[in-house]
């Protein structure tokens, strides 16, 4: 079969220069002149995982608050500048971290910088209980658009809840509370920019139509003034045992049909074990040669979807899902057991040299895929930079994942992956006279 | 040296633009009638494949509406070659990933596949549109889950919004007006015989086109044609497309108990990208609606906080098209919301200016080098212009049409196009809730499902 056509070994040789200004701004360059362009990427060392008790979905609204303006920027004008300067640009926040980023034409890049630089050194110059007021009622209907107004829209509330003890960093979503949001005052916002938002805690990449040199040059020209300061302390991560007991929650809702969700804790991000649960949860649910899939919807037809798969984080523990949707008419303990005989039966055979090789190239096509174009080659970049210490190991991760053999595979299956170590979520569908 | 005190530095000027164009193509015919269109793309690993095929859904049998839909889901459950599951599995272990869709205009398979593997990729696309075995079971199965995902669909408000919009833009007598996978009482009806006929008459070479994009290998023609070239089919069959057309404005409010939001489509029937109004059509909407400052974001979302984001879109098909504004909005501001929608697209009161224009003139400019930067993209943006009757040279043309709208130009399109006392409303959200707000702000809603 053509997967032996081997991808092992496969090293990568995208070009990587990076440097430390004084103030402790780490700055990585990789040059590709295919097209005038070249992605600006920042990752602050910050996430939902720094939320204090009360303060949830505040890493995201200040992540709004960002694009309200700074010492001498307008509120919208980040936006609205490099828009007109013909970029495309968009921030994130999840779990470990916050991201800014624009991909600019060449031409664009001396703006882009002055921007980011402006806002990293002086937002709460231009914080007002009028912008924070404003961007509190965007994130609500975000809140709303994305999560509260869509059928099963908040398993991820559920399951994390479920799989994480209270208080955890990983037990609350991103979006946070309403309540939560309610509470948030400008001083939190002042507070949170002074600990997180400063050189020292943020990884900028550029990825793009630029010369090393010159593109260090203006990083320093840009961010050089900024001064330092002290890095916030995180606590020690602590890898959580799996879960014991299966917990259980069920949720009555006028979903389209009923749906089982079970999940697991796993090894953080960055461990071969997490990397192998990963392949395993891969060849269980990744798509339709996936052995739930294959089961579940193709030949038992008692699902409309069925998959699995891992949500690696940074901070000691990982998080594992697997699912099924019902197809009408299958009673979802029904459901739920044939999720279960199908990880019992991994657990007990382990892959199939197939999976194993289906896994690895499948996985080499989605690293290229990401890997082409600049703007997720360079927020892969900082990602690696950000949590793993190093951006040359974007290069060789294709070569690492696919060292993982077939016995790594379903010995971590055996370890994280038990079915007596899972939580169980369940979508019952409301019938009339239960809303 | 570090700095002890913040030292900032003024704000630069914005540089020029690198220069750009749509990357070239190696065009070539098959005997079979098949166009190959093949674009070298270097250091990009991953390659993009698509074949067009030039079937539109008008070649759907009126009561059979999904068929094109359906065919196209079950291309890769098993061929004559690799039957089965095995098909599945033959092309997921080359690393690749096939995927068929269909829009109004015609049928188009998608590959993606690294490099190294590309011979064998392109072998099992063609095994896949030539002799799939569309059994009964795979009908039935993929039938049924079809329909599922169209309830699925139509639980989501913004899904729900995106259908009632088009039954109320568009002339119920158009197959645009409808779902491309069909509504549920003529999917309901789709046997395997149905799918087998629709397969032999519609699928084959004539008029049809491959592109491939990537870091290409040297004998990319010999690939292309060795898996191609014998590809043939007498049955087929070659159908018109049709020329959609717009109706009546209308108020419609689609109950969904419960929501906490709803979704709203304001538009109107517009254009294509073949009328020459395009270029100043396309600034215009992008001033009023798609930028972030645009005139519509910047009230809704970034004063009034009514919404995490308002857009005006154009969804062009191959003749005819449509403009759409669309947003959620939590209950208690959607009248407003909806109300002030209008005077804001209303530019004749309040004309574009040169500066609102050169801002969206360099966004969509300054953007297409990205667009069009990958494999996938530029696969895609080729597969986009094709099912639009286009090549790949519109791009060109298009940046050189919009360097040279004028303030008065596009003014002038959106006054006659979007006329703010003639724009159709769509709201998804809980009737009871909205009903008495939005005929309070005078808008004398039909309310559809209650």
């Amino acid at each position: 079969m053509c997967f032996h056509s081997a991808v092992t070994n496969l090293e990568l040789g995208y070009p990587l220069i990076e440097r430390t200004l004084p103030n402790g701004l780490r700055v990585i360059v990789s040059p590709d002149h295919a097209v005038p362009v070249v992605a600006v990427n920042l990752w602050y060392d910050v996430g939902s995982r720094d939320e204090v008790d009360g303060e949830s979905g505040f890493a995201h609204l200040f992540e709004h608050l960002m694009f309200q303006g700074s010492a001498n920027v307008a509120s919208g004008d980040h936006l609205g500048a490099m828009q007109a300067a013909g970029a495309s640009v968009n921030a994130t926040t999840f779990f470990d971290r916050t991201n800014y980023f624009e991909a600019v034409p060449t031409g664009a890049l001396d703006l882009a910088l002055w921007l980011e630089a402006d806002r990293m050194a002086t937002l709460p110059a231009a914080l007002s209980q009028e912008n924070l007021d404003n961007q509190r009622e965007v994130v609500k209907e975000e809140k709303r658009q994305r999560y509260d107004n869509v059928p099963y829209g908040d398993v991820f509330e559920h399951a994390l809840a479920l799989t994480f003890p209270p208080g955890h960093p990983y037990a609350h979503t991103v979006i946070g509370s309403m309540a939560d949001l309610d509470a948030a005052t400008t001083e939190t916002a002042t507070r949170f920019f002074r600990s997180f938002y400063q050189p020292g805690n943020c990884v900028l990449t550029l990825v793009g139509d630029v010369e090393p040199e010159d593109t260090f040059a203006r990083v320093e020209h840009y961010f050089g003034g900024i001064p330092a300061a002290v890095r916030p302390s995180r606590e020690e991560s602590v890898a959580l045992p799996p879960l014991v007991g299966v917990p259980r929650r069920t949720v009555t809702q006028p979903v389209p049909e009923g749906a089982v969700y079970l999940t697991w804790r796993l090894p953080a991000r960055g461990t071969r074990a997490f990397d192998a649960c990963d392949i395993a949860l891969d060849i269980l649910g990744g798509g339709q040669t996936s052995r739930l899939y294959r089961r579940l919807v193709h030949s038992e037809q008692l699902s409309s979807g069925a998959g699995a798969a891992a949500l690696g984080l940074i901070g000691g523990t990982s998080f594992a899902y697997a699912y099924a949707r019902a197809l009408e008419g299958t009673p979802l303990p029904q459901l739920e057991s044939a999720v279960v005989s199908e990880v019992e039966r991994f657990l007990a055979e382990g892959p199939t040299d197939e999976e194993l090789g289906r896994s690895r190239v499948q996985f080499e096509r989605e690293w290229l895929s990401q890997l082409a174009r600049v703007e997720s080659r360079a927020d892969l970049f900082s990602c690696y930079a950000t949590l793993h210490g190093s951006p040359d190991l974007v290069n060789s991760r294709v070569a690492e994942f696919c060292s993982i053999t077939a016995e790594e595979v379903r010995d971590a299956a055996r370890a994280w992956l038990a079915p007596d170590a899972r939580a169980v979520l369940t979508y019952e569908r409301a019938t009339e006279g239960e809303l | 040296m570090t700095a002890d005190t913040l030292s900032l530095r003024p704000r630069p000027e914005l540089g020029a633009p690198g220069p750009w164009s749509f990357p070239d193509a190696d065009v070539f015919t098959l005997d079979t009638g098949l166009t190959v269109r093949a674009y070298h793309l270097p250091g990009q690993h991953v390659i993009s494949v698509g074949l067009a095929l030039d079937l539109p859904l008008t070649a759907e049998p009126a009561d059979k509406e999904g068929v094109a839909a359906l065919t196209a889901a079950c291309l890769d459950q098993g061929t004559r070659t690799h039957p089965g599951t095995s098909f599945a599995d033959a092309v997921e272990n080359c690393g690749a990933v096939l995927e068929a869709t269909v829009t109004y205009a015609g049928t188009q398979a998608y590959l993606d596949v690294p490099a190294t593997h590309l011979g064998t990729a392109l072998t099992l696309l063609v095994e896949a549109v030539r002799e799939p075995e569309l059994s009964d079971a795979d009908v039935d199965r993929e039938r049924s889950l079809a329909l599922a995902d169209l309830e699925q669909r139509l639980a989501n408000g913004s899904s729900r919004a995106d259908r009632e919009a088009r039954i109320a833009l568009i002339d119920p007598a158009c197959r645009a007006s409808r779902r491309k996978g069909g509504e549920q009482e003529a999917l309901t009806t789709i046997t395997g015989e149905d799918v087998r006929r629709f397969h032999q008459t519609g699928y084959g070479p004539t008029r049809a086109t491959v592109v491939v994009a990537g870091d290409l290998p040297a004998d990319v023609r010999q690939l292309v044609t060795a898996a191609f070239g014998t590809w043939t089919n007498p049955a087929q069959r070659l159908v018109a497309g049709e020329s959609v057309r717009g109706r009546e404005r209308v108020a419609v409010l689609v109950h969904r108990p419960g929501a906490v939001q709803a979704d709203v489509r304001i538009g109107r029937f517009t254009i294509d990208r073949t009328d020459p109004r395009w270029a100043d059509y396309q600034l215009a909407v992008h001033v009023l609606g798609g930028a972030f400052l645009s005139r519509l974001n910047v009230v809704l979302r970034e004063e009034k906080g009514y919404t995490y984001g308002v857009h005006l879109t154009n969804a062009p098909l191959r003749a005819g098209g449509y403009t759409v504004l669309s947003g959620s909005f939590r209950n208690e501001v959607v009248a407003d919301a909806v109300a002030l929608a209008g005077p804001l697209l209303a530019v004749d009161a309040k004309p574009l200016t040169a500066d609102e224009l050169d801002r969206s003139r360099r966004y969509l400019m300054g953007v297409q080098p990205l667009q069009y930067a990958t494999a996938s993209g530029v696969c895609n943006g080729v597969l986009t212009l094709l099912s639009a009757g286009l090549e790949h040279t519109f791009v060109d043309d298009l940046r050189r049409r919009w360097t040279a709208v004028t303030p008065e130009s596009a003014t002038e399109a959106a006054a006659e196009l979007l006329p703010a006392d003639d724009l159709t409303v769509v709201v998804v959200g809980d009737a009871d809730a909205l009903e008495p707000d939005l005929r309070a702000a005078g808008f004398d809603v039909q309310v559809v499902g209650r």
